[in-house]
């Protein structure tokens, strides 16, 4: 495979400005299924996260306008009273999504179809800030609820002084009326908070804090945080409220001052920050503060009980970090039983993600400044690809290596870049791009946004002796144009061009050739509509936002389509019938009148009634059950390529067909006969092949469940982004699929069985700075037992330190299985925990005589999780292997001879159970983290040998294939690092040459 | 005749002499079983070891059968033994030498280990005490009776903090050999006493019973108690194994529980128990409290012994016993061993005493560690979280507050008193001072060198902190304005070199050393190069300035992006002319290698990388305002460059005149030139005259380096005493005979090439008189009027180089022609032999022997009486007299005195000091002996300009502080010896 690793494309990352969690912390029960995480961006893109299981899946972008900027995020949810026999009975509504973006305006989100929904004005100048009122949080003792809705209110603190009020009743958004009017010198509210449903809190410009009624709209109390050292105010960034009713102010002299819930006085003031506070978060309890500063550091303070047994609580820092590269500007937080975690985001671009449960065992993590999704395509045919952002779309090409055979070498050509710019594209309106993409060919880019979308034709051109390209666009039908898509693309063959509208309606439209080079193609006037089968989703708050379609793949011959929505429910349509351009379509009025015509809406329901073009005709998957649904979203759905053709299309199209009475156009209604086969990777990375036409999972993919994955790819972190194929060489090399995340490389050759994983490597314990890492014998035991035997023999001193080291150092890993972490990053091994003690604990009397080994990191909770997860699997092994044909011999035998062995159908494989057969069989698998921040890989080459046999081309998931085994699949990855990203050191102060990470 | 001395010196240096370490070793394994002896049976002399010996008569002779338990108890008197005059006196007035006394004077030996070192605050006995003193010297050798080594001054404080007397008035800190106490008013040494002279002191802590008994462990076992308010030895107690602390840990009704810290061969460390009581000084043994196969650095006591916490390298443990119901200790500790992500450096520990309202036993232990990264972790309430670990309660979660503020090991850490602050210090110079509450932190910053160590008095008021230029610094906590200022000699550690010392020529005890910023470190972080100039009085043991000789990066950035540290010039030659006005320095500056990598390819020659090197020569006046060199010129790359070029400087006795002499084969010699500027005479304020320093001469020596390419490694240069001739000599690497030139520094001409004077290497080579006397692997006189080697001596190989590394020194003493030659072993066992010559006619006439544990520093000869003075490396000062020679002789020299050092006299002790200007308070035996010198001097100081008596008299009787004053007899003496001189 030959790579270009491109790094110019100029693809800027925003700050983040907002984050928010759809729900409030429970520490008592698990993390609820709906949780989200809403990010806001400097662009006005509200990223939608899904932090279940620690993943971090980034679920969905909605997009933003044209200068606007996402300055604060709130979710809300209402509480539904419904009178019953029995009392009242408490349900709650579905979560409604909010933001502000420095003007006078508060916006709510639409994040079922990805658009703004409502916005509603304030006249007391730009909002600055504004917080939800707290939902009631025990309904039942409440009083005085009525039947019906409550809701929560929207606070909002204004330019000019003034405290207003929104109501979000009835599912809409209303301004409500000013709660305070502004002092006498109107400075800003900077910071909002809630403290219970009856009491705001505001933090303003004039170094004063008020605290204020709702119910009798006075303020309660005005705190004054004095004159700073330099400066007339103290500006009160961010104001927060603990459980318990105490105030926590971050202000610009950089000190945290923390004010008694009863009587609003000052208890206490922590300088931890050389520069100003910006934000403020804490954990559930209310024992752990954070705050977020200027000088990038994240601070973190819990509280101590006053020694001497008094109930005062003292604050303290315990630790602090600068886990940021710029200002920090906004965090959240969220506590369950098994998630506890803080998040925050800059002008870094990068949200970091601290555990704050185990802040002293766990390490951070630092996500991705990228999109989870890639924002390049390419077409191999023609060398192009592109990239969008914004409302931009760039063109470039990439030029042929060198040392290729082909290529005459150039002496004035060997100067210039490696790469030409050969066009941009700016989108009118004011809505970012949602999705574009560039046709296998390279004739065709289709771009969408939320309200519109838009066909070019390329045509490449030469000016000025450089290559370019010259763009038109191509009419489209006003439908499809007018209702806008989240997603649109090409087949690989490009003759469909298909868009995804906000309903999660499958629209296709044929693009049909013209005759003339010189005229522009057409697009078929017929839409074909196809809807998903619907299901029966679980109540869920998030309303039909599972349903959004994530992702579409052709087969490649383009005659299978599959879309996968982030339930991980996966729908399929087949083409049948063979192409016939000159099919008169008589009968398509009707079918075109009823699809256009409001009267027969009935109609719409039955998919049978996609219109016949060319005398083909889009049908639901006959096989007549789903494909299963997966447990978690998918991110990389893919066609397997198909060697063979699977239909073969006859040059006269439909002639052999009689027409008949009711069918004066007889039109062919065969199907794809070819064993499709859909790969289709999880969130929780589970790597599944369904036999489409059969609806039932692949011999492969039955032999193969995810655990044998390789240790590779299991470890792996970063979700999968895009995958493409490399089959140029199926004898040598096998069929690779290559997958890849925003920071690594993987490849599988998924025409081999997956080795059995006998073999799992545990950390035994720490020598000095290294883990020691113990390979468990196959039958479970290991190779020296640990714990026990260390005990006994302490006293021999020949021995003594090394078990101690063991003992001490984490040894005590071997006798459990791998804790799940806390939804940040892993376990620190021991010898780094920041501040943490050691895992272990020895108590003794005089000598090592009687010593106990005390574990220090028990925690119940997490050991019950783990008991739960490990179910019983062994069960699969014992079906898995059994199915590979060979089960017996090899069930408890070493991992080796079970990979090797080969099964059924794969001829080409050497299949004997030598063990040399490993080292002269293809790799397995390979697994790279070379590149850093890819922004997307796109395939370029080999073009395809000829136009019947495509390529696909469809969210960067490339399918390639080739009979000639002589060339190399060149791809290019395009890499956008965070280096290149924040150019400017803040204040020119912080990135000195000897900056520690403190 | 030659023969004759030859034979003579070979009996002295190889080892035939009794003095040899063959004897000594018989000597120690005699008195430690005597010791044994004495620890079976103290309780039978209990009683009677309260009682003070009455003094004054001599011992009665059949003092060994009384064994050594007369030795210990017996009231430490003013020791006069240390000043030679009376020694010799009472030599004469004792001794009868005998052989059957032999015996004798073995046990009088050991006694002198054993008490020599306690001094009384103020002298009060009698002076006819003088007979009796017992005698040091040996009968084998009765030449050696006239010299005597005194005892040492001065010493590298051990790695302690310093320890605060219960009132704040003294401080008590331990060197390795002794333990000197300190005012804290006046910065003074108030007393030292030394505790044994085969092992180092490891420890000190005082008795939480009686704040007046301090505990002193050594290196070889010994425990010993001591009163240190009247110095007085209570007890010794010898444990086997080398004690590395001491702790008392509770005291009950006249019984104290003493925890020791015992490191034993290859079962890491043990803390055994001992109780002692108070009243009889008895040692019992108890229990072994803690046996771990760990390596604890230090152990900590709190809550009357209920609480111990220790650290091991990366371990804190905590042991925890219950204070029985009448108020004893349980001494059945249960300890609980935590690890930490990284090594320990520093921790302190203390107990949080609060009116709890629940009845929790355990009691509120905080605890705060210093990390080698920098980072301070701090624990509240620890050890009832860690009960709680191990019960599974889940809500105590144990949170390590860290504090970042050092960037390099956090060498001491304590809470302040009122346990709101943590105080921490370490390489960077600054004092930090945590408040915990706020998160403030306070510093004091340009410390100037690095803290090592911390002591918080007992009422907070003050800080002490041990820094690493070996000095003490007691800070005030209000002000943080220092109030006490202990500064102790700091030579750094300068291996295969001779350290860079000078005596002043003129000025009594005046020495000058170039010296590192910070010499002790707790791991070696910075290269050692020295920048400053340390003046230190020898007498008073007192700093008398300091100043920056080269640049340094003492208090600035001094880490480099990359992680180097940056490198400082270092000071490798010091020298100061004749009459005491210049001073000569040599540095050189050699940048890092990885910063040169890029200026080279690998086929270069280090020779080549070597030119990088930047040397200068930097000639320096006094100026007398202030009592600070100034400098006068600098001159860069004075010979060829390159590293280590100039290898010797020498300073002409009678003229101003110096002599480099460099790798490249010459010499250069460099005179003052009066500064004109267009034809005037350059003149300072005060109308002086102003001089600039330039290369009168250059002397090559070509045949010496014809056809060599390398640079000479070693050389020697010595002016002769009159200054006519200039003996030069350079060594290869690539073996070839050696020549010592003479050369007459006026014409620049060669007289005269002697070959096999000198060996290849380090050689040296001293005038005395006419006869030219050179160490190398031999010793070799050579008298240069008749062209002739008078008698040659070849030395102990294994004490000279190439076998040992450790320098060998030579001096010779301008005053009565004395040499003196030491030569030490560098393998273990370390050692030093010291040989004082005559050199009469050019035979070698040894006079005195002495040999001693350890290597040393410098060998100088005294440039204002007779003797030499011997720095070792743990920068104790000894000097080497004659005895009874010294008044008259310095008399002679010190005409040509012409400033005082100004030193401090305050307190009690200036009584001394201003002898001469009042009326002598008839308060001490002194007086009546100084009547007379009052007298006198009174008498002369009516005349306005003072003559040299009563200058000498001044200088006589300026006694700095108590420990430092004479004897009555021998301050008598020195007066005397002054009025004879008038």
């Amino acid at each position: 495979m030959d790579i270009h690793r491109c790094r110019f494309v100029k693809h800027p990352a925003e700050p983040i400005h907002a984050l928010a969690f759809s729900h409030s912390s429970s520490l008592k029960g698990k993390t609820p299924s709906d949780l989200r995480l809403a990010l806001g961006r400097g662009n006005g893109d509200v990223e939608i996260w899904n932090p279940q299981n620690g993943h971090w899946v980034q679920e969905v972008i909605l997009k933003g306008k044209k200068n606007s900027i996402i300055e604060q995020l709130a979710w809300t949810r209402d509480l539904i009273v419904e009178e019953g026999t029995d009392g009242s009975n408490f349900s709650h509504g579905p979560l409604r999504l909010f933001s502000s973006s420095g003007s006078n305006s508060i916006t709510e989100w639409d994040i079922c179809s990805g658009a703004p929904k409502r916005q509603t004005e304030g006249n007391f100048g730009d909002i600055w800030c504004f917080a939800a009122q707290p939902q009631i949080e025990n309904p039942a003792k409440a009083k005085g609820l009525e039947s019906g809705k409550s809701s929560q209110l929207l606070a909002a603190g204004c330019g000019n002084g003034t405290v207003i009020l929104f109501s979000t009743e009835e599912n809409d958004l209303r301004y409500l009326r000013p709660l305070l009017t502004p002092p006498v010198k109107k400075p800003r509210v900077v910071s909002i908070t809630w403290r219970d449903r009856n009491t705001v809190v505001a933090g303003y410009e004039d170094s004063a804090i008020r605290v204020i009624d709702v119910r009798s709209r006075t303020v309660v109390r005005n705190m004054s945080l004095g004159k700073p050292a330099d400066g007339d105010h103290t500006i009160v960034w961010t104001v927060k409220c603990l459980p318990d009713g105490t105030i926590i102010s971050g202000d610009s002299t950089g000190e945290l001052k923390i004010w008694d819930a009863k009587n609003f006085s000052l208890v206490q003031r922590l300088k931890s920050h050389t520069h100003d506070i910006i934000d403020l978060a804490m954990s559930a309890t209310g024992d752990t503060v954070f705050s977020f500063g200027v000088d990038r550091r994240t601070v973190s303070y819990k509280a101590v009980a006053s020694h001497t047994g008094s109930k005062k609580l003292r604050w303290a820092e315990v630790s602090h970090r600068r886990y940021h590269r710029h200002d920090v500007k906004c965090s959240a937080t969220f506590e369950s039983s098994d998630l506890s975690v803080l998040v925050s985001g800059g002008m870094d671009c990068r949200p970091v993600v601290v555990p704050i449960r185990k802040m002293q065992t766990e390490t951070h993590r630092t996500l991705s400044h990228l999109q989870q999704r890639p924002v390049i395509a390419s077409s191999a045919a023609a060398r192009l690809f592109i990239s969008w952002w914004n409302r931009e779309i760039v063109v470039y090409q990439v030029r042929k290596s060198r040392d290729s055979a082909d290529s005459t070498f150039d002496f004035d050509d060997s100067t210039g870049s490696a790469y030409e710019t050969l066009t941009r594209l700016m989108l009118q309106g004011d809505e970012n791009i949602q999705d574009a993409q560039i046709s296998a060919d390279g004739q065709f880019i289709a771009a969408a946004t939320i309200n519109t979308v838009k066909l070019f034709q390329l045509r490449k051109t030469q000016a000025v002796g450089r290559p370019c390209v010259r763009t038109r666009q191509i009419e489209l039908p006003s439908t499809v144009v007018r209702l806008g898509a989240r997603r649109t693309g090409f087949s690989p063959d490009g003759k469909w061009l298909y868009t995804i509208r906000k309903d999660n309606t499958v629209a296709l439209n044929k693009i049909v050739p013209s005759q003339d080079v010189k005229e522009r193609p057409t697009v078929h006037d017929k839409t074909v509509k196809l809807y998903r089968t619907s299901r029966n989703p679980p109540e869920s708050a998030l309303g039909t936002y599972r349903q959004t379609i994530s992702h579409v793949a052709f087969s490649s011959d383009s005659r299978v389509l599959a879309v996968s929505d982030l339930s991980g429910a996966i729908d399929t349509w087949l083409l049948e019938g063979h192409e016939d351009l000159d099919f008169i379509e008589t009968a398509g009025l009707d079918n075109d009148g009823s699809s256009d015509s409001s009267s027969s809406s009935s109609s719409d329901e039955d998919e049978d009634e996609s219109p016949v073009i060319h005398a083909q005709k889009w049908i639901r998957n006959p096989s007549g059950s789903h494909l299963p649904q997966l447990d978690s979203s998918i991110l990389a759905l893919t066609f397997r390529p198909s060697p063979k053709v699977s239909l073969w299309n006859p040059a006269d199209g439909n002639l052999g067909l009689h027409a008949t009475r009711h069918n004066a156009q007889p039109v062919a209604h065969e199907l794809p006969s070819s064993e499709e086969k859909l790969i289709a990777v999880t969130a929780t990375h589970q790597l599944v092949e369904f036999d489409v036409l059969n609806c039932r999972l692949s011999d492969w993919s039955r032999r193969n469940p995810s655990k044998y994955l390789p240790h590779a790819f299991t470890r792996l972190k970063d979700r999968v982004v895009g995958c493409f194929w490399d089959c140029t060489d199926r004898t040598n090399r096998g069929e690779r699929l290559w997958l890849y995340g925003l920071n690594w490389l993987f490849m599988l050759d998924v025409s081999q069985d997956l080795q059995y994983q006998a073999t799992k490597v545990e950390k035994v314990g720490t020598l000095g700075r290294y883990d020691v890492l113990d390979p468990v014998s196959p039958d479970g035991k290991q190779e020296q037992g640990l714990g026990p035997k260390a005990l006994e023999m302490p006293n021999a001193n020949a021995n003594a330190n090394n078990s101690q080291t063991q003992r001490l150092g984490g040894g005590h890993h071997a006798q459990k299985k791998r804790k799940r972490n806390t939804g940040a990053g892993d376990a620190m091994p021991v010898h780094e925990r920041g501040t943490g003690l050691g895992s272990a604990m020895l108590k003794y009397k005089t000598d090592l005589g009687d010593a106990d080994v005390i574990d220090m990191d028990v925690d119940v909770d997490m050991d019950q999780d783990t008991d739960a997860e490990v179910d019983d699997e062994d069960g699969d092994d014992m079906l898995a292997l059994m199915r590979r044909g060979e089960g017996q011999g090899h069930q408890n035998q070493n991992a080796a001879k079970a990979a090797s062995s080969s099964t059924e159908g794969r001829q080409s494989l050497l299949t004997n159970a030598n063990a040399n057969a490993n080292t002269t069989s293809r790799p397995l698998y390979w697994s790279t983290f070379a590149y850093h921040g890819i922004l997307g890989i796109g395939v370029i080459g080999p073009a395809p040998a000829t136009p019947a046999d495509e390529s696909t081309s469809e969210n960067g998931e490339e399918k390639i294939q080739n009979q000639n085994q002589n060339q190399n699949l060149e791809v290019v990855i395009v890499e956008r690092d965070i280096y290149e990203l924040v150019q400017k050191a803040p204040y020119g102060r912080i990135d000195a040459g000897q900056d520690w990470e403190t | 005749m030659a023969q004759l001395a030859k034979r003579d010196a070979g009996v002295a240096f190889d080892g035939a002499a009794s003095d040899s370490p063959h004897a000594s070793k018989r000597q120690r394994k005699r008195n430690s079983r005597k010791s044994a002896d004495e620890s079976a049976s103290t309780s039978a002399h209990a009683t009677s070891e309260e009682t003070p010996l009455k003094n004054g008569t001599a011992r009665p002779p059949d003092v060994q059968e009384l064994g050594p338990y007369e030795v210990t108890p017996r009231v430490p008197r003013h020791e006069p033994e240390k000043s030679p005059k009376s020694q010799a006196k009472s030599t004469r007035a004792v001794e009868t030498p005998s052989k059957e006394k032999g015996q004798t004077i073995d046990m009088t030996m050991w006694e002198d280990i054993s008490t020599d070192n306690t001094k009384a605050l103020a002298v009060k006995t009698k002076p006819s005490k003088v007979s009796e003193t017992p005698s040091k010297s040996k009968k084998a050798q009765p030449v050696s009776s006239d010299w005597s080594l005194s005892r040492g001054h001065g010493g590298t404080f051990i790695e302690q903090d310093p320890i605060f007397t219960s009132d704040n008035q003294f401080l008590i800190i331990p060197t390795h050999s002794d333990v000197k106490i300190f005012s804290t008013k006046t910065s003074l040494l108030v007393r030292s006493f030394q505790v044994d002279n085969k092992s180092d002191i490891t420890n000190c802590a005082l008795s939480t019973a009686d704040p007046s008994r301090l505990y002193v462990s050594n290196s070889r076992g010994l425990l010993s108690m001591w009163d240190w308010v009247s110095g007085v030895i209570l007890r010794k107690q010898e444990l086997g194994r080398g004690v590395q602390q001491v702790l008392p840990i509770h005291s009950q009704d006249k019984k104290e529980i003493v925890l020791v810290l015992q490191q034993s061969e290859g079962k890491g460390t043990s803390a055994v128990a001992f109780a002692v009581d108070t009243a009889t000084n008895q040692f019992n043994q108890l229990q072994v409290v803690l046996q771990r196969n760990l390596r604890l650095s230090s152990i900590q006591a709190h809550a009357q012994g209920s609480i111990l916490v220790a650290s091991a390298r990366d371990r804190i443990l905590v042991g925890q016993s219950q204070l029985t119901a009448d108020g004893g200790l349980d001494l059945t500790y249960t300890w609980r061993e935590i690890s930490f992500p990284g090594s320990i450096i520093s921790f302190d520990a203390q107990i949080n005493i609060g009116k709890s309202k629940t009845s929790r036993k355990v009691p509120f232990l905080d605890v705060a560690v210093g990390l080698q990264n920098g980072a301070i972790i701090h624990y509240e309430d620890v050890l009832f979280k860690l009960i709680g670990r191990e019960k599974k309660n889940l809500n105590q979660d144990i949170v390590g507050r860290k504090l970042h503020w050092h960037r390099t090991s956090v060498n001491t850490l304590k809470w302040s008193r009122d346990r709101n602050y943590l105080i921490s210090g370490g390489d960077e110079t600054v004092l930090v001072i945590w408040q915990l509450d706020t998160n403030q932190k306070q510093f004091l910053p340009h410390l100037s060198t690095s803290i090592l160590g911390l002591t918080v008095s007992a009422s907070g008021s003050s800080y002490a902190l041990r820094l690493g230029d070996n000095s003490i610094m007691v800070l005030s906590t209000a002000d943080l304005l220092p109030s006490t200022n202990i500064n102790g000699l700091a030579l750094g550690d300068t291996q295969h070199h001779r350290a860079p010392v000078a005596l002043h020529p003129t000025a009594e005890n005046r020495l000058f050393a170039a010296i590192p910023a910070n010499p002790v470190t707790k791991g070696s972080l910075r290269g050692k190069s020295s920048t400053l100039l340390q003046s230190y009085d020898l007498e008073s043991d007192l700093q008398i300035g300091r100043q920056a000789l080269t640049r340094n990066m003492t208090t600035a950035l001094n880490v480099a992006p990359s992680g180097q540290s940056v490198q400082e010039p270092n000071v490798t030659q010091i020298a100061v002319s004749h009459d005491g006005k210049w001073l000569a320095t040599v540095d050189e500056w050699q940048p890092n290698d990885q910063d040169l990598d890029a200026r080279y390819i690998e086929a270069d020659a280090s020779r080549d990388r070597g030119s990088a090197t930047e040397t200068s020569l930097r000639l320096w006046t006094v100026n007398d305002n202030d009592n600070t060199w100034e400098l006068v010129t600098r001159v860069d790359e004075p010979h060829k460059p390159g590293p280590h070029s100039i290898l010797g400087l020498a300073v002409s006795p009678t003229r101003l005149e110096m002599a480099t002499i460099g790798s490249d084969a010459n010499i250069r010699l460099w005179s003052p030139k009066a500064r004109h500027r267009n034809g005037v005479a350059v003149r300072n304020s005060s109308n002086e005259q102003l001089y600039t320093w330039t290369c009168s001469r250059t002397i090559p020596c070509e045949q010496d380096a014809s056809g060599r390419t390398e640079a000479a490694t070693w050389a020697a240069l010595v002016y002769s005493d009159d200054g006519s001739v200039l003996a030069g000599s350079w060594s290869w690497q690539s073996d070839s005979t050696r020549f010592v030139h003479l050369i007459d520094p006026r014409t620049g001409q060669i007289s005269l090439s002697q070959p096999d004077l000198l060996h290849q290497g380090d050689g040296k080579m001293e005038f005395s008189g006419r006869y030219l006397v050179c160490l190398s692997q031999m010793l070799t006189v050579y008298d240069t009027l008749t062209s002739q080697v008078t008698s040659t001596i070849s030395l102990d190989p294994a004490l000279v180089s190439p076998q040992s590394q450790a320098p060998s020194f030579l001096a010779v003493n301008k005053l009565d022609g004395t040499v003196a030659v030491s030569i030490s072993r560098s393998q273990k066992p370390r050692s030093t032999k010291v040989l004082v010559l005559n050199i009469s006619g050019g035979e070698i006439k040894p006079l005195h022997e002495i040999s001693f544990p350890g290597t040393i520093r410098s060998l100088l000869a005294s440039t204002t009486a007779p003797g030499f003075l011997i720095v070792d490396d743990r920068n104790v000062l000894r000097s080497l007299k004659p005895s009874g020679s010294q008044v008259i002789t310095s008399v002679i020299s010190r005409s040509l005195t012409t400033h005082e050092p100004e030193q401090v006299t305050k307190g009690l002790d200036n009584i001394f000091g201003r002898a001469g200007v009042n009326t002598v308070a008839g308060t001490d035996g002194v007086v009546e002996d100084e009547n007379v010198g009052g007298d006198v001097m009174k008498q002369s100081l009516t005349n306005e300009d003072a003559t040299t008596s009563s200058r000498d008299l001044n200088s006589v009787l300026r006694i700095v502080s108590s420990t430092q004053a004479p004897s009555p007899a021998e301050l008598f003496q020195r007066v005397v010896g002054v009025l004879a001189k008038r």
